[in-house]
């Protein structure tokens, strides 16, 4: 557990979109991608992820629809917006310049 | 924006499915999980447990949810709302016990309201009232600190000030009004510019003008709505036709709205003034009420400076009928005297002590619930539930008790405001009576409001700060009573305050008793009066009055059950004027030393009938007839006054433009009622009146002597009759017992008395249900304490009185302290009081003992509960 890190703020969103950005995926699925691709670095506990997704559907960034998945159930799935699309685009290039910036100056001491 | 408001409305209107929606979603994230940790191996039984620990709690998440959907503050409020219904119905006995405290104050305070919101606060239903100004004469020498005005002083005022835009002046009288429908009676004004200076409009027609004052005008009058009403059919028919006042015909040119009354409510018409109606040169004939509306920019104190400076210079220039007069300007708001505007106040304070008294109640009873719900509440506080939540939960809980409150509350104020009605004063230039408008249920709102707040957040706040583990391990019935100090404070308070209202209330009652056995001077007994006002044009000298006097009196006299019947200007205390100054004859004499008295012409029999013993001299008798010597009966105060130490029989006053020799002496009587101190009396002859002088005085009043009130009164069809048949067109009216003419004047203390009695009965009822629940649960919390002590040999006795001694202390502690409030009230009072002292040593005693009682009534129960538990029950309880 100790190799586990919570999310910084705000960042919960920016990755939420990112892994719907390959593919429409179900809460489930989302956490199960997001340990994945961090190499189950974070945690991402239901209370959070659900009320995020929901706030995001509300800022019309991703939108819900019923499925059945690949076992016959029914779930529902998340998609990304155009407008999630384009937040994803922004939100990345925002994050990528305070990433570099912070690295430059954790690098020059 | 447009998606969030679709979702957050969709969230609201589908609130069903959004709710399933959100489930599904967990429940297959949940089932997910489960086969994950299956799928590494574990049993069943164990990946449920792993995975339900993993998730976490679903409520929590779920009210997360909510929250960001936005719906988060509807939803807990519904739910708020259901969860205070189930939990109230749970309790019935506490909720209808809360309901009803507050029902009573907020009922009360809100009919307190209504008065005092008629009396004082609202605007007078005319333009820029702010302007409008009573005016005065004063005569402090003479004890008279507001006066009519005489027309000459009026016109001299209206010339010669300079901060009124106009004035305007009213002389009131009452008429016989016939030509449509039966003859009757009733109170009218003749005015000059009255319509201008208020600014008034009829409802129907035209207000009257200076046109209409004019000598050759032709006379018309205006109405009120209620007379056009009970003279036609449809009112607007009035516009145009005859009506006969005082036999006089006038035509009328106007109809008022229903809403004006000027300058009283029984005002039914206006006359313009005329000078067959107004005496226009007797700078000392004072009968004019006077309105003035101020400039623009004048204050009351400008004008007040400006007509003082006026009434000076007019004292110097009529030394003979000034004496002594000043001036007083006020706002027409305040005509209303210093004692009805105090009265109002003291019934909107007590009212507002009741509210106190039933929030009090209310928060103690809350607060006995609360420590006996700390279980619960720390259960929800350790599931997660936020602290702020549950205080919210809880003041919702009060809200919705409040919220029935103040609708019981309303209901209450409905059914109590004709009872507060009758403490309006009839001063008050309003027509319309106190009644529950916006104003008022505004007004009813905010004391919901207040006492929400005043109860709610107190009480949650203290009852959920206990919520910590510790209140978990604790027993339902841990909360120690010894530390229940609040509580305690609380039922103190009550006492305090029922303490306060009992004493008012008892220094109230004393002061009518005081007033009632005031001895009026004649016997009311068996005496039926009525009134007949002869109109002044056809009745203007003694021979054109004398043949309906004659038959009149001789017909009821002859009728078997009349013992005497006699008649007066005016009976005692319908009627306080009337005033005239008393010389002896042939002193000039100081006009400001002249006696006043008030003059009554009479036929004989007049004191037999009324029971006013004559003490010296004799009664008036038919000799004393238009050409005998003038004679007169005075009273002994007035003997004293102009003789003292000697005989007055055989003297000469002069009094009514005439000496008249002094024949009896009779004893004084009230004539200004009960309250207010009576001039000195002159009785004489109606015979010996002056024609086409002093017309106001001529007998109008019947007074009729049988063995009682019963037999008086069956002799008013009989009486009626006979006045018929002599002159059929002239009204009948104010036929009632001399008895009730007196009952009427103690009317208005009687409703004092019973309105602060009803406040203080509900104090008193509000306080033993708050001594009561207190010690119902000190003695539920108590159980086992109670149960060791009798298993280690304490006796019931012992029991009983240990708790009787909590409320004791109580009760005797409150009444320490309210007696001080109390007294503040007496002093505040003391106008009313008619000389009761706000320190009634027997009041304050029968107050504590009522006090004493109402404690121990309401510690009664409990503590026999408590002495009579199980010890061995008791202490296996929980």
């Amino acid at each position: 557990m100790s190799d586990r890190m919570d999310l910084p703020q705000g960042t919960l969103d920016l990755l939420i979109l990112k892994t719907l950005a390959l593919e429409p995926h179900h809460g489930w699925g989302i956490s199960e991608r997001l340990a994945q691709m961090s190499s189950a670095t974070f945690d991402i506990r239901q209370g959070s992820l659900y009320p995020a997704l929901h706030r995001l559907e509300r800022r019309a960034w991703i939108k819900a629809r019923w499925q059945t998945t690949e076992h016959n159930r029914r779930a529902k799935y998340y998609e990304l917006t155009r407008k999630g699309r384009a937040e994803l685009n922004t939100q990345t290039d925002a994050w990528k310049k305070l990433a570099a910036a912070i690295g430059q100056v954790l690098e020059a001491v | 924006m447009l998606a969030d408001l679709l979702l957050r409305l969709k969230s609201v209107l589908f609130r069903g499915s959004v709710e399933r929606d959100m489930d599904d979603e967990l429940r297959f994230d949940l089932e997910q999980r489960i086969e994950a940790f299956r799928r590494t191996g574990l049993t069943e039984d164990e990946a449920r447990r792993q995975a339900a620990l993993a998730f976490g709690g679903v409520e929590q998440i779920k009210d997360d949810i909510r929250d960001s959907r936005g719906v988060g503050v509807i939803d807990d409020l519904q739910r708020d709302i259901q969860y205070a219904f189930r939990t109230l119905r749970r309790a019935p006995g506490f909720t209808l016990t809360a309901i009803v405290s507050l029902a009573l104050g907020i009922g009360g305070t809100t009919a307190a309201f209504t008065l005092l919101d008629h009396v004082l606060l609202r605007p007078l239903p005319y333009p820029q009232p702010e302007r409008l100004a009573g005016l005065y004469q004063t005569q402090f020498s003479r004890g008279y600190a507001r006066l009519f005005l005489s027309w000459p002083n009026y016109q001299d005022w209206k010339r010669l000030n300079h901060t009124f835009a106009a004035m305007g002046a009213y002389g009131n009288m009452a008429a016989n009004v016939s030509g449509h429908g039966e003859p009757r009676r009733v109170d009218g004004v003749a005015e000059s510019d009255l319509f201008q200076v208020l600014g008034v409009r009829p409802r129907i027609g035209r207000a009257l003008g200076a046109d209409d004052e004019r000598e050759a005008a032709p006379p018309v009058v205006v109405l009120s709505d209620g007379l056009s009403r009970s003279l036609f059919a449809t009112p607007d028919d009035a516009l145009g036709q005859i009506v006969r006042i005082d036999d006089q015909p006038y035509a009328i040119v106007g109809v008022m709205p229903p809403a004006f009354g000027f300058p009283a409510p029984t005002t039914q018409f206006w006359l313009p003034a005329h000078r067959q109606l107004m005496d226009y040169d007797d700078r000392s004939d004072i009968y004019l009420g006077v309105v003035g509306r101020l400039r623009a920019g004048a204050s009351l104190g400008e004008a007040q400076a400006d007509v003082t400076t006026i009434a000076n210079q007019l004292e110097h220039a009529y030394p003979k009928d000034n004496p002594g007069t000043g001036a007083v300007v006020v706002d027409l708001r305040d005509v209303i005297s210093p004692q009805s505007r105090m009265l109002v106040l003291a019934v909107f304070g007590a009212a507002f002590c009741l509210l106190l008294i039933a929030c009090t109640n209310l928060a103690s009873l809350l607060l006995g619930r609360s420590l006996a719900r700390r279980r619960e509440l720390a259960v929800r506080v350790a599931i997660g539930a936020g602290r702020a939540r549950l205080v919210r939960q809880l003041v919702t809980e009060h809200a919705v008790l409040a919220f029935a409150g103040g609708i019981g509350g309303v209901g209450l104020a409905v059914l109590a405001i004709p009872l507060l009605a009758q403490l309006v004063p009839t001063a008050l230039p309003v027509a319309t009576a106190p009644r529950v408008d916006g104003r008022v249920l505004l007004f009813a709102a905010l004391a919901t409001v207040f006492t929400t707040l005043a109860i709610g957040v107190a009480t949650a706040w203290r009852s959920t700060a206990a919520t910590d583990a510790a209140a978990l391990q604790q027993r339902a019935g841990g909360a120690r009573v010894g530390r229940d100090r609040m509580r305690a404070a609380l039922v103190l308070a009550e006492i305090v305050g029922t303490v306060t209202l009992l004493v008012g209330c008892g220094l109230l009652t004393r002061a009518l008793w005081r007033v009632e056995s005031v001895d009026p001077g004649f016997k009311p007994d068996g005496v039926l009066t009525l009134r007949t006002a002869l109109p002044f044009n056809a009745y203007r000298g003694v021979s054109s009055r004398a043949p309906f006097y004659d038959r009149v009196l001789a017909d009821v006299r002859s009728t078997p059950g009349v013992v005497s019947a006699a008649y007066t200007s005016w009976l005692p205390m319908v009627f306080g004027g009337g005033i005239f100054p008393a010389t002896r004859a042939g002193e000039a004499t100081d006009p400001r030393s002249a006696v006043l008295t008030s003059i009554r012409f009479v036929s004989r029999d007049y004191f037999a009938t009324l029971g006013i013993p004559v003490t010296r001299g004799r009664d008036l008798s038919d000799g004393d007839a238009s050409g005998a010597p003038f004679v007169t009966v005075i009273s002994e105060s007035l003997a004293r006054r102009l003789w003292p130490g000697e005989d007055p029989i055989g003297r000469t006053i002069n009094i009514a433009f005439a000496d008249r020799t002094v024949v009896g002496v009779v004893r004084d009587i009230a004539v200004r009622g009960f309250e207010r101190p009576s001039e000195p009396q002159v009785y004489a002859p109606e015979q010996q009146m002056r024609d086409n002088l002093l017309l106001f005085h001529i007998p109008k009043d019947l007074a009729i002597k049988a063995r009682d009130d019963a037999a008086a009164l069956a002799l008013a069809p009989a009486v009626t009759k006979i006045l018929h048949a002599v002159a059929p067109d002239q009204p009948v009216s104010d036929v009632q017992l001399l008895s009730h003419i007196m009952e009427t004047q103690t009317t208005a203390r009687r409703t004092q008395v019973d309105v602060l009695g009803l406040f203080a009965a509900v104090a008193f009822l509000l306080a033993a249900i708050g001594i009561h629940g207190m010690l119902s649960f000190a003695a539920s919390t108590r159980k086992q304490e109670v149960g060791v002590r009798l298993a280690i040999g304490a006796t019931r006795a012992d029991i009983l009185s240990m708790f009787l001694r909590q409320g004791l202390v109580l009760g005797v502690l409150g009444t320490a302290m309210g007696a001080p409030l109390a007294y503040a009230l007496g002093r505040m009072l003391s106008g009313l009081l008619f000389g009761v002292s706000p320190a009634d040593g027997a009041v304050y005693l029968a107050a504590m003992a009522i006090a004493l009682v109402m404690t121990i009534s309401g510690s009664l129960h409990p503590a026999m509960e408590a002495a009579r538990l199980n010890p061995v029950s008791t202490m296996r309880a929980d």
